[in-house]
C-alpha cells in the first residue's frame, strides 16, 4: 500500500488544485503557504457571507471583524481554553468513545469480529462533545441522537453550500427545514433551561459553579452584546455545534485511515501504535493534508499590496487555498505532498498541521479540543490510542466510499472491524 | 538596549497587568502573585493582540484571543498555537524605582 496524496484523499480527486472549477473566476487564488498567511493576518482583509446563508451563519463569530469580533472571541475562547477542553475531552469524549467502543464489542458477528461504520462512529463520538459545548439538554434516547443527528447534517448542507453539489436549493430547502426543527426540539428547551439556570443563581438558590460552562449559558446571560438578538444565538449553536461535530469527525476518519496505512506500510512502527508523539505526527499530517475547508474566502476592505508587490483592490474577494498551501514544497519539503508523521518543521510561526485551522483572528476556535495544549495531550490523539489499543483495523471485505453529494475530501463509509470481547 | 523608569508600577496589585509603551515598544508590564514585577512585549507573537489584556495564570500570561501561554520570565511558549517566544524585558527596582531594559 502507498501513502501517495491519491491514495490520501476520500474524494479520490488527488489533489488540493481539484477544486478549482469551485473557485468563483473573479477571484484572487492565494496559494502560498506565506502569502495565505499574510492575507489570514491582514485586518484589511474581511469575512465574507456566502449568498443564501445569512440564517444560518449571519454576523456569527465567523462573519464578524474588528472590535466587536475581538469581544466575542475572547468570551467564547473561555469555553475551550485553560481546563475547558481538558474538561470536555477528559469528561466527555474519551468516556463517550470507551462506552462507545464498549458496546459494539458486545454484539459481535458469528466470526467474533464486530464490524461498524466507522463514519457515522466518529460522529457519534461527537455529537456528545458537540452538544455539551454548546449545552444542549442532554440526548435520553438513540431516536433523539438520531434526530439530531439528522438535523445538524441538513445544517451542514447549507453551511457547506459552496461545495455541495447537485440541486442547491434542494439542499436550502432541507437545511431551513432542519433550522426551524432544531431550533424547536433542541435549542429552545436548552436556552430555557439555561435561563432558569441563572436565575436560580440570581435568586441565590443555586450555586454559580454549578452552571455549565457551555455556549448557551454565555448565550443565555448576553455575555456578548450581539446575542441580545434573540436569533443570532441560534445562528451561534448551529454554527458551533456543526464546527465542532463536522470538524471533529471528519477529521477523526481521516487520521484513522491515515494510521493504518501507515502502519500497514510501517511495520517496524507496530510497537508505537499508541505512542502520543508518533499520533501526534500522525494527527498533524492528517490536518495538513485534509484540510477541513479546502479554501477561505475574505474580502479586501481596502486597497491592499502583498509582500510579493500583488495589487488587490478594494472589494475585490480573495481565495485562500489552505489546501494547496499546506503542501507548499518551500515550507514543508520536497515531499510536502506525502504523509510523514515524522516531518519535521521549520522552527518559527509555521505550523506542522498547515493551514487546516487557517490563522489569524479568526484561528479556529476548536483547536485547544483537537491538539490540547501541547498537542499530544489533544482530543485525536487520546482517541486514535483508544481505538487502535482496541484492535480497530480496515474491513477488508467493505471498502471506504467518499461522499459523495459534496465536493469535499470526507466519507459517507468507513467500514472497519474490531476483535469481540 | 536602554534603560527606563516603568511609572505607575507601584499601585499594579498582584495578579495583574497593565500596557505601557516604552522607547515606541507596546510592553505588557505585570506582578506575579508573589510580588515579581515582569515585563513581555505586549504583542502576541502569535497573532495581532494585547497580552495585557489576557490573563495572568501563576507565571504564564495568556493570550485574549488565542490562549497561547508565555512564561512570563523567559518568554517560552506554554501553550498552543503560539510557536514563537515572546521578546522579554529585565525588570530591576532600584531604590523603589522600576526600571526596564528594552
Amino acid at each position: 500500500m502507498t501513502t501517495s496524496l491519491h491514495d490520501t484523499t476520500a474524494s479520490g480527486l488527488g489533489s488540493a488544485e481539484a477544486y478549482d472549477h469551485l473557485i468563483p473566476e473573479d477571484c484572487i487564488q492565494i496559494t502560498g503557504y506565506e502569502e495565505a498567511v499574510e492575507v489570514y493576518r491582514n485586518l484589511s482583509f474581511g469575512q465574507v457571507v456566502d449568498g443564501g446563508t445569512f440564517p444560518f451563519r449571519g454576523g456569527t463569530i465567523l462573519r464578524i471583524d474588528g472590535a466587536p469580533h475581538h469581544q466575542r472571541r475572547k468570551t467564547m475562547s473561555a469555553l475551550v481554553k485553560r481546563d475547558g477542553h481538558t474538561w470536555f475531552r477528559e469528561h466527555v469524549l474519551v468516556p463517550t468513545t470507551e462506552r462507545l467502543v464498549r458496546e459494539l464489542r458486545c454484539n459481535p458477528d458469528d466470526d467474533g469480529l464486530v464490524r461498524c461504520d466507522f463514519a457515522v462512529f466518529a460522529r457519534q463520538i461527537f455529537i456528545d462533545l458537540s452538544s455539551a459545548l454548546v449545552g444542549l439538554n442532554p440526548i435520553e434516547s438513540p431516536e433523539q441522537a438520531d434526530d439530531l443527528v439528522d438535523l445538524v447534517d441538513g445544517i451542514f448542507g447549507v453551511l457547506s453550500l459552496r461545495w455541495q453539489l447537485g440541486d442547491k436549493d434542494a439542499v436550502v430547502r432541507r437545511g431551513a427545514a432542519a433550522r426551524d426543527g432544531f431550533d424547536e426540539r433542541f435549542y429552545r428547551p436548552a436556552l430555557e433551561r439555561h435561563r432558569q439556570m441563572l436565575a436560580e443563581v440570581d435568586a441565590g438558590t443555586r450555586d454559580a459553579e454549578d452552571v455549565p460552562k457551555d455556549l448557551l449559558t454565555l448565550i443565555a446571560a448576553h455575555a456578548d452584546v450581539g446575542w441580545m438578538e434573540p436569533d443570532l444565538g441560534l445562528r451561534e449553536t448551529m454554527l458551533l455545534l456543526n464546527a465542532s461535530l463536522d470538524t471533529g469527525a471528519v477529521i477523526l476518519v481521516h487520521a484513522l485511515h491515515e494510521a493504518f496505512q501507515w502502519f500497514d506500510s510501517h511495520p517496524e512502527d507496530e510497537a508505537l501504535k499508541t505512542d502520543p508523539e508518533l499520533l501526534l505526527g500522525i494527527v498533524n499530517e492528517t490536518l495538513r493534508l485534509h484540510p477541513v475547508g479546502e479554501a477561505f474566502f475574505r474580502r479586501a476592505l481596502e486597497d491592499v499590496t502583498l509582500r510579493s508587490g500583488r495589487e488587490v483592490q478594494k472589494g475585490q474577494l480573495v481565495a485562500l487555498r489552505s489546501g494547496i498551501a499546506s503542501r507548499d514544497a518551500s515550507i514543508y519539503g520536497p515531499d510536502a505532498d506525502q504523509f510523514n508523521p515524522r516531518r519535521a518543521v521549520p522552527a518559527g510561526n509555521v505550523y506542522p498541521y498547515g493551514l487546516s485551522f487557517g490563522t489569524g483572528v479568526h484561528m479556529c476556535l476548536g483547536l485547544p479540543i483537537i491538539l490540547g495544549m501541547e498537542g499530544p495531550d489533544g482530543s485525536h490523539v487520546h482517541l486514535l490510542q483508544v481505538l487502535l489499543d482496541a484492535g480497530i483495523r480496515p474491513d477488508p471485505d467493505h471498502p471506504a466510499r467518499p461522499r459523495d453529494e459534496i465536493d469535499r475530501d470526507m466519507y459517507e463509509s468507513f467500514p472497519v472491524i474490531l476483535p469481540g470481547p | 538596549v536602554t534603560k527606563h523608569v516603568l511609572d505607575g508600577v507601584d499601585v499594579l496589585s498582584p495578579g495583574s497587568l497593565q500596557y505601557t509603551e516604552v522607547d515606541g515598544v507596546g510592553v505588557c508590564v505585570g506582578r506575579t502573585a508573589s510580588g515579581d514585577l515582569f515585563a513581555i512585549e505586549d504583542e502576541c507573537p502569535h497573532e495581532a493582540a494585547s497580552l495585557s489584556d489576557g490573563e495572568l495564570i501563576g507565571d504564564e500570561v495568556e493570550c485574549p484571543l488565542h490562549a497561547s501561554r508565555f512564561d512570563v520570565r523567559t518568554g517560552e511558549v506554554r501553550c498552543l498555537p503560539a510557536r514563537v517566544p515572546a521578546r522579554t524585558f529585565p525588570v530591576e527596582l532600584v531604590d523603589g524605582v522600576a526600571w526596564v531594559n528594552v
